[in-house]
């Protein structure tokens, strides 16, 4: 293993949002002060809170024109494999990437040498979609018994023929990574980052590692995220942490703000080219931004599900990925931050960006994406950096909607408009109730 | 920069052959088998009726800091976990120690356990009406209230990564899945932490308890398991020629690997080195291998390179070996170009022929057999071995665990969508 240390460089981001396909589009939404939370179809209407920031565009549209592999078919993707998809070839097509022939049993084509050098990180916090398939799945087994039910065995070889083989293979976790590895021609290291929202920071880190560890020239980094489909919806329901439903939809993402009142569902998903900064030379590579830190760093949580226990991890997950870029507080023009609109949780990361930040506290505006199109779980650093780096090209960076009442622990800046300046170096940071913190500094080049 | 060595302090594991590694490596060399006829449900009917099952009362901690131990995957993975610890003989880190301390822990496929969903879905349909056209409209509205829903947390596993962070004090958590290739992923990846300079220690395994109503039909239904239900004992046959398919197994296993200055530094007893790692994808196809074992060499090539070995340095192969058709053929054309004509020299064997296949727990339970291996001089059996396949011709160790003195290990993990990684075990020469 080489330890070259090389510059990584990002050539394109990619993002499926509830504004539609690209970081372009859900920049300018954003920049025009839109939310695209709305209410929900029944039945899922009915479930707490009702709405959220959900992508309505057919899949099938949507990655139409987009690099494709045979195996991108609806039978074998969930909707965490959709989202992945459409961001990567968003991703893909913006950075330019050369694409080789993909490999086929039938034609056998040979496989590509430049899929050599090429691999795929990407998080999702679960892959698992379908709750109500899983209760019907359930009602064709069960029997009444003395004192309630049970699963009654002799039933469920008939039950399981309801189903396709694919549904079970494309309910494993890995698989928007493996579709990532056929659809992006991936011979090279390819692996999936479960169970937070982090998790999305956690891929980029890693890629951006293992290009220094020189596995790869080009990583494919990211996440994917959906809690407007009922399996995830009724999880958070049942742990009571979804916004109120009778809020207005558009207003109900808030973070940092004194109305806020929980978790809005929403979707999406964020990816990057990352590449060694003299291979995306060589080609003539668009370069958005240089890559410069990563850090993360696990603080437990004051009790299982609970709130996290202080700023700490955050702070230094933050620290660490500043100390890899070599910058200091006094350098971050833009912060995005998590913001989940969760009262409690939200005065946890503001006090961990005033410790942060300190004396500019007042200065560094604070980009949270979950305002617009509810909580995207692991794709909210991956989008969110996408967002930073249109920012960082067009210098105007979108105002903070629905930040009426700041909480008395926000020290930052806030703006219903549009602000208008340079930015050298954009921190990344995502703080989660696992207790997961993740952090990423993207330096202007 | 330069490169730190990693070895292996510590090995846990809570497997069907027992939650004592010493103890399952001796079961496993003289061939026992645990596959068996699956008693956690009533298989009748099944396509698949088989199992590797954990059938004993597994000791662990009820409660790691504030995480509940309250299910099957969570109680293996914590008790590997802890075992791996006293293994090592590691105490939890705490301050800015526990910044060069990780967590690498596959654990892809979680309980998938639908029994809580009865309930649920007799409130919501009536035993007799039909589920596609009820009112789900109306479930939901009361579901925050339904005691059942609380069940859901059953479908993810995402406090068992930070449950073993707690345990050893560790300030980087990664939860990672790369399906059967899990185990040995984070293994690989835990080792690339302390290699380049990352941390000092790292905890990596795997988790997986796939013997569900769900997943067994499941996966029977993607013909990747063996349906020899009436002779489960010998269903798992890596490289045999009558072979059909993998049998589910269940279980948690976890390596303790640490720089090698800092093991020294701490007076741990240093079992192996960890010597090499190399990832690839097949990128080629959801379901099969690449056939001609492409994807698959580019990995133990790799890893061979990584070590800073040749191919003809390798003693001996832990494979991969499902057992299903495609695989071991692959597998067996990957072996060969790696290795050339030193394949043909090398003993291959598939401890999967005794336990069936852990998934995600997979790579790390036969990385824990791998050290053991090298520390005890016999090389792990491929049991059920009756019958020459042509096209798997290389030496596979049948039935009977073979006596050498084995320095090199690659270990061999490959997984659906093509993920594959292989990781160089060594003897660890002070």
């Amino acid at each position: 293993m080489s330890t070259s240390r090389d510059r990584v460089v990002i050539t394109g981001c990619g993002v499926l949002s509830p504004f539609g396909l690209g970081a372009q589009t859900l920049y300018e939404g954003m920049l025009a002060g839109e939310s695209k939370v709305e209410k929900l179809p029944e039945p899922r209407a009915s479930l707490r809170p009702g709405y959220g920031g959900e992508i309505t565009e057919r899949p099938a549209k949507v990655i139409r024109g987009l690099p494709a592999s045979r195996e991108m078919r609806p039978g074998t993707m969930t909707r965490y494999t959709f989202l992945s998809t459409a961001a990567l070839g968003d991703a893909m097509v913006n950075a330019e990437v050369p694409l080789g022939p993909e490999e086929g049993r039938k034609d056998q084509v040979a496989p590509w040498e430049g899929s050599k050098r090429r691999g795929a990180y990407i998080a999702s916090y679960t892959n698992s979609d379908k709750f109500d398939k899983y209760v019907r799945f359930a009602h064709h087994v069960i029997s009444r018994k003395p004192g309630g039910v049970a699963i009654d065995d002799s039933k469920v070889p008939a039950a399981i023929k309801k189903f396709t083989a694919f549904e079970f293979l494309k309910l494993m976790n890995n698989m928007p990574t493996a579709h990532a590895g056929i659809q992006g021609r991936c011979r090279g290291p390819v692996n999936t980052f479960l169970g937070t929202p982090a998790g999305g920071v956690q891929a980029i880190g890693r890629a951006f590692e293992a290009i220094r560890d020189d596995l790869a020239d080009v990583m494919y980094a990211g996440g994917v995220g959906s809690s407007v489909h009922d399996q995830m919806m009724m999880m958070r329901a049942t742990r009571h942490l979804n916004s109120d439903p009778d809020a207005e939809p558009a207003k109900a993402g808030r973070p940092f703000d004194k109305d806020a009142t929980g978790i809005v569902p929403g979707e999406g998903g964020g990816m990057l080219v990352l590449e060694r900064a003299s291979t995306a030379a060589e080609r003539g590579a668009p370069v958005l931004a240089e890559l410069a830190g990563y850090g993360d760093w696990f603080k437990a949580p004051t009790s299982n599900r609970g709130l996290p226990a202080g700023p700490e991890g955050m702070i230094r997950a933050a620290r660490k990925a500043m100390k890899m870029a070599g910058i200091e507080a006094s350098e971050i023009d833009l912060v995005t931050a998590l913001g989940e609109s969760d009262v409690e949780v939200d005065a946890i990361e503001a006090a961990g960006l005033a410790e942060l930040l300190g004396p500019r506290v007042g200065e560094v505006p604070v980009l949270c994406v979950t305002a617009h199109v509810g909580a995207v779980e692991a794709a909210i650093g991956p989008m969110a950096a996408s967002v930073a780096l249109m920012a960082m090209k067009h210098g105007k960076v979108p105002g903070d909607l629905n930040r009426e009442n700041p909480i008395p622990e926000y020290k930052g800046p806030t703006s219903p408009e549009p602000r208008t300046m340079a930015i050298r170096n954009t921190l990344i940071c995502v703080m989660t109730r696992e207790g997961v913190n993740a952090a990423l500094v993207l330096k202007a080049v | 920069m330069s490169r730190q060595k990693v070895v292996v302090t510590g090995l846990g594991v809570v497997v069907p052959h027992g939650d004592d590694i010493d103890a399952v490596y001796q079961r496993i060399i003289r061939g026992e088998n645990e596959c068996g006829r699956i008693t956690k449900f009533d298989p009748e009917g099944f396509l698949c009726q088989i199992g590797s099952e954990v059938k004993y009362e597994v000791e662990a901690p009820d409660m790691v800091g504030p995480y509940t131990v309250h299910n099957d995957a969570l109680r293996y993975v914590v008790g590997a976990a802890d075992r791996a610890v006293k293994y090592a003989n590691l105490d939890a880190a705490t301050g800015d120690e526990q910044d060069r301390r990780a967590i690498v822990l596959s654990t892809g496929v979680g309980p998938a356990n639908i029994d809580f969903l009865g309930p649920i879905a007799l409130r919501l349909h009536g035993e007799d009406s039909d589920p596609y056209t009820s009112d789900m409209a109306s479930f939901y509205a009361q579901a925050p209230d339904e005691p059942e829903a609380q069940g859901l947390d059953e479908f993810h596993l995402d406090t068992a990564a930070p449950a073993c962070a707690v345990l050893i004090g560790a300030a980087h958590v990664n939860n990672t899945a790369s399906a059967c290739a899990s185990g040995s992923h984070a293994v690989a990846d835990a080792a690339a932490m302390i290699a380049r300079g990352e941390v000092d220690v790292a905890l990596a395994g795997g988790v997986c308890t796939p013997v569900t109503r769900v997943l067994v039909p499941g996966f029977a239904m993607l013909q990747a398991l063996s349906t020899r239900n009436d002779d489960p004992e010998h269903a798992s046959r890596p490289f045999d020629a009558g072979r059909d398919g993998f049998v589910m197994g269940e279980g948690a296993a976890v390596l303790i690997l640490e720089s090698e200055e800092h093991a020294k530094a701490r007076g741990a007893t240093i079992l192996a080195e960890l010597a090499g790692w190399g990832y690839s994808c097949d990128a080629y196809r959801l379901t099969d291998p690449q056939p001609e074992g492409v994807g698959m060499a580019l990995c133990m090539t790799r890893a061979i390179e990584s070590a800073g070995l040749k191919p003809e340095d390798v003693d001996h192969v832990n494979a991969h070996g499902t057992s299903t058709p495609y695989n071991d053929r692959a597998e067996t054309l990957a072996i060969k170009k790696a290795l050339g004509d030193h394949a043909y020299k090398t003993p291959v064997s598939s401890n999967k022929s005794m336990f069936g296949h852990l998934i995600h727990a997979a790579g790390a339970l036969e990385g824990c057999l791998s050290v053991k291996t090298i520390l005890e001089g016999v090389i792990p059996p491929t049991a059920n071995y009756e019958e020459a396949d042509p096209l798997c011709d290389l030496d596979y160790v049948p039935n009977t665990g073979r006596p050498a003195k084995v320095d090199v290990i690659l270990k061999n993990s490959f997984g659906f969508g093509g993920m594959n990684v292989s990781v160089v075990y060594r003897r660890y020469e002070g």
